[in-house]
């Protein structure tokens, strides 16, 4: 992409250009007649007059075998779709047609064909395409034709089932292969080399099947097994090691650019190490191969998908993900869909697909079409997490959560009992009457409740016996009840009363004929509605009294009123107390739930009548009553979504219960617009509800994957009106106030509608839960009938803050409209009246409450705690199809370049390949199907050519990742079919031809290479003589751990850090550290190192592991001296040689000769020669005696402080054994595998 | 065909450190490889040449003018606006909204398109002879202004860090492609005997391209950079283990050479062979390595010049250590110093980066020149694309008054081996938004410094799938006029 530059010559300021539109230079020769000879007049038939012409002229570079740029003229369909550049025949255009234009040699870009590539056409040829074009370019159909795309490269040819040849030296070969490679030697005039013994064979063996050096115990048992199967023993028993799965799995992650991190700058560390468990495993089980490959591409998309099946799709899901900030995220998709189809490419086809991802194949029969139309069977799946409900993690997790249960069984008991500390004491009714035939009903805390008639204006009697002498004071409690109108606690439908009259006698217990009105001193209420003061209740007017309507339409509140006594009653040891509660205000201003308490002297409260549980539940009842009555509610309706649009493409649901879920793309930031219909009038505001759902990031509500995980910024919130209507036109809804029931500090909603675009709510703190934002309108709208409210929200901040699930709502309450701070179901309960909700309700009342009282902080933090402690399910990311109504669009794309769609294509595969059935739907799974297809005449090959790389370091095809034109010639092609006929023939299993070719002659043959045979065949492609390679990265390390007795052999697991110098994580962005991994984890095998893309771990670099950006069959072996400093030098290594001392000093017998014998055997699994021993003695003398005369510090060497020495006898020979192990780890026969 | 064939750009003969051959490389190594051994390698073919030393210095395509590159990689990408493409109109605009069809629908990283102007906060001043105008904040490079080459009409594909950076190195913003150090060793070997031909370091913080910047892509991994730590250990791994001591080393590394040799007479790969050959590389390094890096044999003026402190890790010290790089024969360096990013207070953020570098970079020219280095030495300055004229602000991400990514117009400078002192080429509009004379994409600047080291760009290609990869794909055109 380049940019367009400006020409500023004129010297004109570019601020006078300001709002001017563009000045635009047009080209004169545009829409001018091009001058074409005229078209032939006659009627123009294909056969005769046309396809002469195109096979003379055209077919060359433009027919069944050739398609340059993209253009195939053999065929109607193919040629009417035109090349990488668009359509080249506009049918009944042909003055428009560029296929004319460019044989008529009057394009601008150039003439058809190209000097020297054909005979041009004359006039009178150019006039009859235009007669044809014009005619509507008639050609008999060809259906045939269109898949016929042929091409006479070897490998586009399906692989004949051959003949092994016949060889003279018969007693050579085990099996065909070797048949195949004789032949061939003997053409030569070359004679194989003998077997290799039998240490050398099991030590190449082991490693070429497991990656790790036989013991010297199993070398013996080889060396002196007599059977003549003693071999393919030892072969099946690797091939059942289940450290197969291991060293063949490292090999497949190459292809797979396995990581545990996702790339550029963020590069933050991702699980995916399920999916290197899968390959482990399913290697380990032969999974054949069209299974393993079907699995892999489209796992998800087989029938009732398995955990398992899913984890396979992470193939294509190690692609890279850039997370720095202001990407545009689909940008990358795009960048790693193009990854996809090259890996596709390289491992199964062996083909360079990927070159036409920008034009058509140079080399190859790939159009550029044909490229996108791969893209399109990968471009249709979304990436998310799988949580893997690991039996182990289930488990325990099942465990926390019954701790959890019954911690909240427990909170009722654990409710607190409150201490009277102003020695109030309810009074216990022995009677209560109404004067108008109301029933009063005591409650067990001593509360009356009122019901039945329902009197204008009545008078309570309530008799009561207590302690006497040392009463102080006495108090109404007007109490709210659920049965009551409005609660109460008075009985009017508002929940008002009026007490007009408050009137106390006093008796002395048995002397009830003599009662003593009492008096009192200036009563207090907490709260006395303008004009009804409490004073009022014992002025003796009837028409006076106490009532508590405080204007705020909620009545719904506990009020007390408090008489002091002027003069104590009558000393007794008990009294009698007669209330009566005058309401003579009328109009239903009678109480409806009260309760009569008294307060006593300190220290002579009798003790309380009431047990301790009904305490306890009195006291909760009436702390909820309290807070319910507090929590403003509104009624909420839920309103299902007509139309709802990402701007950024993601996927919005609508879920069962109206809120909206995103998934697929997940953008960088993205508006979401979703039209609510609605029949409420009057509507006063909306709720936005953001809440939870297990697809999320650490379970939402946002989509944020990193830095706030799961959380949001919503940062502008709009709502506009539409009446019904035709013509009716949208109005902006002013929002007057935004209040949220949660935000992080500093975050809230109010900041979604301040008018600045940065801004806004998010809920870092409390994500994984359900939250709500209320957004009140200045004016209520839709007072005339239906409409359609628009709610925008934008989430314009970075790093992929958008909403995950939402659910809007919308009310007509009248205002103040404000968040509950309560959830949704509790709210709705809220607001109905107490006496309309089901036992279900009062108790979901109950137990909400009882998680967010404070008088159960504790309680509940303990909890919180154990939420907290709940251990995630490990995940692994997977591919997962889309349905259809979300499925992508795939296009061309100009040039390649992600910005540049032009036309649409459908799924397909390339035409020089088979087709697919024509009655399977053409999607990932079908595409999988068809890889493995046995007519695919490129996938056996190149997966032999693969395996037998791995065996003789190089392929018969050394091209490994190019089967194409441009590729090299396979040296043995005649093997290379017969094997790849052999695959699927021994039913795609992938051990079964491993053991073939290592049970083969030509892989036993001893690697000596002479002078004479080096001169002849450096490469050794005619294979008279083994295979000898230093092994890969990973081997080199678990040879080392494994010699010296450190190795974990632990198979499986998430990654580990082993040891590396400092200063390698640290030169890549964000400094992460590199915090070793200790204990047994320190010495895993290779491939469970962490591995990290923009710093991968050192020693695996220096020693050409490949980077895991881009697939790789075939690793670089290079010899430097950065990998002998790294053998020499790197703690890893340094650890293996003290360890191999130890183990050597420990296991040999202690002569110095066994020891190196031991040691020896250990390293290279065969006896030194003499001269070998002679060298290694002399070398440990002279450094034993250094240490012993401390010229060396044995202690530094042997990493043994002197003082814990404990063990080890003599730290001297330690230390000279260590140097010793040290240089047996570094012999190149060590890592090599011989 | 060696560098004996060519003469410098001055016409005398290249150094004799310059002249290396393989056999060169194997003669001295010292103790280094046995009598049988040896025999058997210098009586091989050319075949064993490839696999014996994949760095032994191969012939450039034509007359080199250089030899050696140091580029100082400014990570996270300099405000142009504010160093060198001084925009007086923007003083004039400043809080203003920059015009719609300015911006078109160019993408940015963090701003809204209708963002404010914002002028640069500092002076500029003309310098030197050529009268180049540099920004106060630039100190140290007007010292040396006439020595060096200005383009400020710099564009790029790219506006995220990560890419852009791997663009720059690679030529692709996708990582996994060789970098420019490794295409060039590939192509010209190394004349550095006992230390790698391709150096990585680091001062600040780390880079967000991390190791694709110089990774070796599908080159043999013999070309990739080698990260070189600023302090301690240069090299991973190259102290040997406690308690090891330059004895025990050499006798261990006799052992193993001794018991290779004896391999190799058995088994007859001459793999072996260059394993042995690599075994004794390391020991030298294991010299050459701690050597390099003690700066104690510096002059006093030599570290004040740079502003470097032995044992302290900087850019001043990383540039001092280039110098010795170079003339030890290493082929590329690469210096990066991140922290150039500014979306928030660019004057601020500046302030701070130059102080960090400015000095040191002039010095190194400086120092370069009075060795007699600079003729043969290319040096590159620049980050990974420009920064906005617009203002960027963000009240939730705490930033204010800086600059956003821009890749349509950005700065850099180079000088030294061929190219033209005192040369500026390139201008923006007055806005300083986009190249309105003699645009130099990131692909002309691959081709030039390719250019300049003898290669030819389009010639120095590597087969790889099937096709000819190169450093500027099939883009790239010299920048003729800043040639020398």
């Amino acid at each position: 992409m380049r940019i367009g530059v400006r020409n500023s010559k004129t010297g004109r300021s570019l601020f006078a250009c300001f709002g001017l539109a563009l000045f635009v230079t047009s080209d004169p020769t545009l829409g001018q007649a091009p001058d074409l000879p005229p078209p032939a007049t006659r009627k123009v038939d294909y056969e005769r007059d046309i396809k002469p012409i195109f096979a003379r002229s055209c077919y060359r570079c433009h027919g069944a075998e050739k398609q340059k740029g993209g253009l195939a003229l053999h065929n109607r369909d193919r040629a009417l779709t035109g090349g990488d550049g668009g359509p080249a025949i506009e049918p009944g255009k042909s003055a428009e047609s560029r296929l004319i234009l460019l044989v008529a040699g009057v394009d601008d870009e150039g003439s058809m064909p190209p000097e020297g590539a054909g005979k041009p056409l004359s006039e009178a040829e150019v006039g009859l395409l235009r007669a044809w074009v014009d005619q509507g370019v008639n050609w008999p159909e060809d259906k045939e034709g269109a898949r016929r795309v042929t091409h006479s490269h070897w490998s586009f040819q399906t692989p004949k089932p051959t003949v092994p040849p016949s060889v003279r030296q018969t007693d050579w070969t085990r099996n065909p292969i070797d048949q195949f490679i004789l032949a061939k030697l003997e053409k030569e005039g070359l004679h194989p080399s003998g077997e290799a013994d039998r240490p050398t064979l099991i030590r190449r063996l082991y490693l070429d099947l497991i990656g790790l050096p036989p013991t010297p115990a199993e070398v013996d048992a080889f060396v002196s097994d007599a059977r003549p199967d003693a071999y393919e023993s030892l072969v099946d028993r690797l091939l059942a090691s289940p450290h197969y799965g291991e060293r063949w799995g490292r090999r497949w992650l190459d292809r797979a650019r396995y990581s545990d991190t996702n790339g550029y700058e963020k590069d933050r560390e991702r699980s995916i190490w399920p999916y290197r468990d899968w390959v482990i495993q399913a290697l380990n089980h032969d999974m054949p191969f069209n299974q393993f490959t079907i699995e892999q591409i489209a796992g998800d998309l087989l029938p009732n998908p398995s955990i398992s099946q899913q984890i396979a799709t992470g193939f294509h899901r190690n692609t890279m993900v850039n997370e720095e900030g202001g990407i545009d995220v689909e940008e990358f998709r795009f960048a790693s869909l193009v990854d996809r189809v090259a890996t596709t490419g390289t491992v199964w086809l062996g083909l360079t697909i990927q070159c036409a991802q920008c034009h058509t194949h140079k080399y190859d029969p790939i159009t550029q079409r044909e490229y996108y139309q791969l893209f399109a069977f990968l471009n249709n799946a979304d990436e998310p997490e799988l949580k893997i409900p690991t039996s182990r993690i289930a488990a325990k997790r099942a465990e926390i959560e019954a701790k959890i249960a019954s911690l909240e069984s427990e909170r009722e008991s654990q409710f607190p009992v409150p201490q009277s500390k102003d020695n109030w004491v309810a009074l216990h009714p022995v009677q209560a009457s109404s004067a108008q035939g109301a029933a009063l009903t005591t409650l067990p805390d001593d509360s009356i409740l009122v019901s039945g008639q329902s009197p204008d204006a009545d008078t309570y009697t309530v008799v009561v016996e207590t302690k006497g002498s040392d009463i102080e004071a006495l108090r109404l409690e007007a109490l709210t009840d659920p049965s009551l109108p409005s609660t109460g606690p008075g009985r009017t439908p508002h929940g008002n009363f009026v007490l007009t009259g408050f009137q106390v006698a006093a008796s002395a217990k048995n002397h009830e004929d003599s009662p003593i009105p009492l008096q009192f001193h200036t009563p207090v209420a907490d709260f006395s509605q303008v004009g009804f003061d409490v004073q009022a209740a014992i002025d003796n007017d009837p028409h006076s009294g106490w009532a508590i309507d405080d204007g705020s339409g909620h009545l719904s509140k506990n009020r007390s009123a408090t008489f002091t006594l002027a003069k104590k009653p009558p000393t007794s040891e008990a009294v009698r107390l007669v209330f009566k509660l005058e309401q003579l205000y009328g109009s239903k201003h009678v109480l409806g739930h009260f309760r009569l308490s008294a307060k006593y002297r300190p220290g002579h409260a009798p003790a309380p009548a009431l047990p301790l549980e009904v305490r306890r539940q009195q006291h909760l009842e009436s702390q909820l009553a309290d807070w319910v009555s507090r929590t403003p509610a509104f009624h909420w309706t839920p309103v299902r979504p007509a139309k709802i649009h990402s701007k950024k493409h993601a996927t919005l649901e609508v879920q069962n219960d109206l809120s909206i879920l995103a998934s697929g793309d997940k953008p960088n930031n993205d508006v979401y617009e979703v039209d609510i219909p609605t029949t409420l009038k009057n509507v006063t505001g909306i709720r936005l509800e953001v809440l939870p759902d297990a697809s999320l990031p650490d379970n939402g509500p946002g989509r944020a994957p990193l830095f706030s995980v799961g959380d949001f910024i919503l940062t502008d919130i709009s709502v506009s009106a539409t009446p019904a209507g035709a013509d009716a036109k949208p109005k902006a809804v002013p929002i007057q106030s935004a209040s949220e029931d949660y935000s992080e500090p500093n975050h809230p909603a109010a900041l979604a509608i301040d008018g600045q675009p940065d801004t806004g709510w998010t809920v870092r703190g409390k994500t994984g839960q359900p939250h709500a934002a209320v957004f009140a309108f200045k004016e209520s709208v839709g007072s005339d009938g239906p409409m359609t409210l628009r709610v925008t929200l934008r989430q314009e901040g970075i790093h992929q803050m958008t909403i995950g699930r939402f659910r809007i709502s919308v009310t007509n309450d009248p205002g103040p409209i404000r968040a509950s701070g309560a959830p949704e179901d509790v709210e709705s309960i809220l607001v109905k009246a107490a006496d309309t909700r089901t036992r279900a309700e009062t108790a979901r009342l109950k137990d909400y409450f009882l998680g967010i009282t404070p008088e159960l902080a504790k309680h509940n933090e303990k909890i919180e705690a154990l939420r907290k402690s709940l251990p995630d399910f490990p995940t692994s990311l997977v591919m997962q199809e889309r349905s259809r109504e979300h499925a992508r669009t795939t296009f061309i794309h100009k040039r390649g370049e992600f910005l540049k769609p032009t036309e649409e294509v459908s799924a397909d595969v390339p035409a020089v390949l088979p087709p697919l059935p024509s009655d399977a739907s053409k999607n990932r799974l079908t595409f999988a199907r068809w890889l493995v297809d046995e007519g695919n005449p490129l996938v056996g090959r190149v997966i032999m050519n693969q395996f037998w790389q791995a065996f003789f370091g190089r392929g018969l095809v050394a091209t490994v990742e190019d089967f194409g034109t441009r590729g090299e010639a396979p040296t043995h092609p005649e093997l290379l079919d017969w094997l790849a006929v052999e695959f699927p023939r021994q039913g795609w299993s992938m051990k079964a031809m491993h053991r073939l070719m290592v049970t083969s002659s030509t892989y036993r043959q001893d690697s000596h290479v002479s002078e004479e045979l080096l001169a002849r065949d450096p490469k050794n492609l005619l294979l008279a003589r083994g295979p000898r390679f230093r092994v890969e990265a990973e081997v080199v390390r678990d040879i080392a751990l494994s010699v010296s007795g450190l190795l974990t052999p632990k198979i499986g697991g998430p990654s580990v850090f082993p040891p590396q110098p400092d200063g390698v994580t640290t030169l890549a962005y964000g400094q992460t550290p590199w915090t070793v991994s200790n204990g047994p984890d320190r010495y895993r095998r290779g491939l469970y190192t962490h591995i990290k893309r923009t710093a991968p771990y050192a020693a695996f670099a220096t020693l050409d592991a490949p980077t895991p950006e881009t697939t790789c069959v075939r690793r670089e072996r290079s010899n430097t001296p950065l990998q002998a400093l790294t053998i020499l030098n790197d703690l890893v290594f340094v650890e293996a040689s003290r360890a191999l001392a130890r183990r050597v000093l420990t296991e040999a017998p202690a002569t110095l000769d066994e020891r190196i014998a031991y040691a020896v055997r250990l390293c290279l699994s065969r006896q030194p020669r003499p001269e070998e021993s002679a060298l290694l003695r002399e070398f440990h003398d002279r450094q034993l005696a250094r240490f012993q005369s401390k010229a060396l510090s044995s202690t530094k060497v042997t990493g043994i402080d002197a003082r814990n020495a404990g063990a080890t006898k003599d730290i001297s020979e330690l230390a000279a054994w260590t140097t010793v192990a040290r240089a047996l780890l570094n012999l190149d026969e060590t890592i090599t595998k011989e | 065909m060696s560098f004996r064939d060519h003469k410098s750009p001055e016409g005398r003969p290249t150094s004799p450190l310059h002249v290396q051959t393989r056999r060169h490389f194997f003669r001295e190594c010292g103790v280094g490889v046995g009598k049988m051994a040896l025999a058997s390698l210098l009586a091989n073919s050319q075949l064993r040449a490839a696999t014996v030393n994949p760095l032994a210095p191969r012939a450039p395509h034509f007359t080199p003018r250089a030899k050696n590159v140091i580029y100082l990689f400014m990570a996270g990408a300099p405000s142009q606006l504010d160093l060198f493409d001084h925009k007086p109109t923007l003083q004039k605009y400043d809080g203003k909204p920059v015009p719609a069809d300015v911006v078109k629908d160019q993408r940015y990283a963090f701003i809204r398109p209708d963002a404010s102007l914002m002028a640069s906060r500092f002076r500029f001043s003309r310098y030197g002879s050529s009268g180049a105008e540099l920004s106060e904040m630039l100190p140290g490079l007007s010292e040396v202004v006439d020595d060096i080459a200005i383009i400020k009409s710099m564009h790029t594909d790219q506006f995220n860090h990560a890419p852009a950076q791997i663009f720059v190195n690679t030529g692709s913003s996708l990582p996994g492609r060789p970098s420019m150090g490794s295409w060039v060793t590939y192509g010209l070997g190394s004349e550095a005997s006992d230390l790698p031909g391709f150096v990585v370091l680091s001062s600040a913080a780390g880079v967000s391209g991390g190791s694709a910047n110089w990774g070796s892509g599908f080159l043999p991994t013999a070309y990739q950079g080698v990260p070189f730590r600023s302090k301690g250990d240069p090299i991973l791994n190259v102290t040997n283990p406690e308690g090891v001591d330059r004895g025990l080393q050499r006798d261990s590394l006799d052992l193993i050479r001794s018991l290779n040799e004896k391999h190799l007479h058995d088994v007859g790969d001459p793999e072996i062979e260059t394993r042995i050959a690599s075994y004794e590389l390391a020991y030298r390094m294991q010299t050459s390595a701690p050597e390099l890096m003690d700066l104690s044999g510096e002059s006093r003026k030599t570290l004040e010049l740079y502003g470097a402190e032995p044992g302290k890790a900087s850019f001043a010290n990383n540039c001092l250590l280039a110098r010795r790089l170079v003339e030890r024969g290493v082929r590329f360096i690469n210096l990066y110093h991140e922290g150039w990013d500014h979306h928030s207070d660019v004057a601020g953020g500046l302030k701070l980066s130059c102080g960090q570098t400015d000095r040191a970079a002039a010095a190194l020219i400086k120092d370069l020149k009075q060795r007699g280095l600079l003729d043969e030495t290319l040096v590159v300055w620049g980050g990974e694309f420009g920064r906005t004229p617009m203002v960027e602000s963000n009240a939730n991400l705490g930033r204010s008054l800086g600059r956003d990514h821009h890749p349509q117009a950005f700065t850099m400078w180079l000088a030294g081996g061929g190219i033209k002192p005192g040369f500026m080429m390139g201008e923006t509009d007055e806005l300083g938004f986009h190249v309105t004379k003699d645009p130099v994409h990131v692909h002309d600047l691959q081709a030039t410094i390719l250019h300049l080291l003898g290669l030819d760009h389009t010639r120095l290609t590597y087969k790889f799938q099937g096709r000819d990869f190169r450093l500027t794909d099939v883009h790239g055109n010299l920048i003729h006029s800043i040639l020398a």
